[in-house]
């Protein structure tokens, strides 16, 4: 048997533990999640008590000790009721990667466990006004003095600022490296100098309270570096974590929540006497959505079962992320076009579905950063 | 606090049962299961009490190994052991010989301060094994028990859904209860649990190890044939004036010897 598409009855227990919790405790609270575009504390912690939080972390660090594969699951299942709920998923399991991995004991004795109980809040403060995905062109700088660095510099579009209780900051402790200079630190937020700007007014995923963070002789304790001296590597050895593959599994299930709005109406609505679902033009629509809907969760089971058998996963992490964002935003398109009318008003949720898509082209690397990526890896391949 | 938890394990709810006119039986191969929902509401109820006043909640069902899918999800919730009493090769199983099977089983796994049971299974809606199970342990019993007021280490006090209404019934422990809806939402069985349930090897008793006998453990009831009702006509309409169908509709009434 070289293959098998069958999920274990562990699998399959724990994505039917999300889909009943997504279904019960969440979707019902989804509109006004993001209406408010308030971050939901009580969702939180629940997911915490469940189990939700740190499922990839290993068991001896307090962590579920799970595989990707079954974290994927999740995400699609709590994506399929909240995008902006399956992100705090997906942001505290990079967090905690990034300390499980990096993190000295001390750290990982601090800050593992209140991160999984869904107690704290973490936050990733790398992007910048003029760096994203080119983490080399940071600009917030480290100084060490004595036995502190002291962090200056402005981060943008920060997830999750406004109630993070930690945030890993990105920051050059020698700019005239460059991304050599690069390296990680932990600092909390009531640190003095360290300070939030307002919310974002985002389009979509509401309820993630976005926000820049600033820096302003921010004074840490050098034991606050997370990692070793390693530099750029370091970055991106934390960046390497399940994160990705999670933003391609709430496109997926987001993708998956229109569809099955799609296809539920199109069978109950009637137009010039029949069933809209019996004109070819409306199945041939959901016959291709379903289609991509498959193919993108190919991708992206294969890049975690590589992921889960300690092979290499960054290409097929990248077009899995590429292909799931792309299709999302296409197919909760389609979802609309069936809909007509009612997808555009915002009494019913797919109009959120078409606000929460877009940015699954955007976060965590844009499409064209994932094409860098994949481009990089198949140049390697040939070598 | 020392609480056993029954449950059974039934056809999922979500699809329609359907019947094999060769064995006049219910399809089970292939469905679907779940644990009888009030069960695990009795569960919920019992976890609750061993939260507050400490103490194990224990699960127990009779059937196949299949049935461990149940025990285990009673584990994930929450109870720190499971137990599966196994039904006698060949026997048939009804009300009673299940509550007789699960009457020994509590006997050699006690001493329990409550017994809990759901106040009936979906599927055959019998709602007797409860009850038989406390006679057959001399045990107080309260029926249809909708809220737990107090407990004593040696009495409890509840409401139950009475014929005319509620009533709050003091009972002395050990003591058998069986549950409804609202005595708790089931809460969600953790990650974590549910891959330690899944480690657990849930030991399966004979009729031997429960002090049973197995010439007894068999159906007292013999089931001759189950049919599903003749689906329903559909209604006559009557059109006109309403004097005219009003003498139509009694008429058709009378016809049917209806009135």
């Amino acid at each position: 048997m070289g293959m098998d598409f069958k999920l274990t009855e562990e699998q399959i227990q724990i994505r039917d533990i999300a889909r009943k919790f997504a279904v019960q405790e969440i979707a019902p609270l989804a509109a006004e999640i993001d209406e408010s575009s308030k971050f939901n504390w009580p969702l939180h912690k629940k997911m915490g008590e469940l189990g939700l939080i740190g499922m990839t972390v290993p068991e001896e660090m307090g962590g579920g000790g799970l595989d990707t594969l079954s974290w994927c699951l999740v995400i699609e299942e709590i994506a399929k009721a909240s995008t902006a709920v399956s992100n705090y998923l997906t942001l505290s399991e990079s967090m905690l990667n990034y300390i499980s991995h990096l993190g000295s004991e001390d750290q990982r004795e601090k800050y593992l466990a209140p991160i999984i109980d869904g107690e704290l809040v973490c936050s990733f403060a790398m992007t910048e006004p003029n760096a994203g995905s080119d983490a080399g062109a940071i600009q917030a700088t480290a100084k060490l003095e004595g036995d502190h660095y002291v962090l200056n510099g402005q981060k943008m579009f920060i997830t999750m600022a406004l109630q993070a209780g930690l945030f890993v900051v990105v920051a050059n402790v020698n700019p005239g490296l460059g991304k050599d200079g690069i390296r990680t630190f932990l600092v909390p937020k009531n640190t003095p100098g360290l300070s939030l700007g307002k919310q974002l007014d985002l389009m979509g995923i509401r309820g993630t309270e976005a926000a820049p963070v600033y820096l302003e002789d921010c004074r840490i304790p050098k034991e606050n570096l997370l990692g070793s001296a390693d530099g750029f590597e370091n970055v991106m050895k934390g960046m390497d974590g399940p994160g990705r593959l999670g933003a391609a599994s709430q496109a997926l299930g987001l993708a998956e929540a229109a569809f099955d709005a799609a296809m539920a109406y199109a069978q109950e609505r009637s137009q010039f006497g029949r069933v809209i679902y019996t004109f070819q033009d409306i199945k041939f629509i959901l016959a291709e959505m379903s289609t991509e809907i498959e193919a993108a969760r190919g991708l992206i089971c294969k890049a975690a079962w590589r992921r889960d058998h300690g092979l290499s996963y960054t290409k097929e992490t990248s077009q899995a992320k590429l292909f799931a964002g792309k299709m999302c935003v296409r197919q909760v398109s389609n979802a609309m076009q069936i809909l007509g009318g009612y997808s555009y008003s915002k009494e019913y949720p797919m109009e959120r579905f078409y606000r929460d898509a877009k940015i699954h082209q955007i976060w965590d690397g844009t499409d064209q950063v994932q094409k860098i990526i994949i481009a990089k890896e198949l140049l390697k391949e040939m070598k | 606090m020392n609480i056993m938890v029954c449950i059974k394990q039934v056809l999922d709810n979500a699809s329609v049962p359907k019947l094999d006119p060769a064995t006049g039986r219910v399809v089970t191969e292939g469905v679907e299961t779940i644990a009888n929902p009030f069960d695990l509401n009795a569960l919920e109820g019992a976890l609750r009490l061993t939260d507050v006043h400490g103490g194990e909640v224990s699960v127990i069902t009779v059937g196949n190994e299949e049935c461990k899918t149940v025990l285990k999800l009673g584990l994930a919730m929450g109870a720190a052991h499971a137990y599966l009493v196994k039904a006698p090769d060949g026997q048939e199983q009804d009300s009673w010989s299940v509550s007789y099977l699960l009457s020994r089983a509590i006997t050699s796994l006690g001493p329990f301060d409550l017994v809990l049971c759901g106040k009936q299974a979906i599927d055959d809606d019998s709602a007797q094994v409860g009850g038989s199970i406390a006679r057959l342990l001399n045990m107080t019993q309260v029926t249809y028990v909708e809220e737990i007021q107090e407990v004593s280490s040696e009495s409890i006090t509840v409401k139950r859904a009475g014929n005319s209404g509620s009533e709050i019934i003091a009972a002395r422990l050990p003591a058998l209860l069986t549950c409804e809806k609202s005595l708790g939402e089931p809460r969600y069985p953790t990650l974590k649990r549910t891959r330690m349930a899944n480690r657990v090897d849930i030991p399966a008793l004979d009729c031997t190890e429960i002090g049973a006998d197995p010439d007894r453990a068999g159906a007292l009831v013999k089931v001759q044939m189950v049919y599903a009702p003749e689906p329903r006509q559909r209604g006559e309409l009557l059109r006109g004036e309403p004097e005219e169908i009003t003498r139509l509709a009694v008429a058709r009434l009378v016809e049917q010897k209806i009135i």
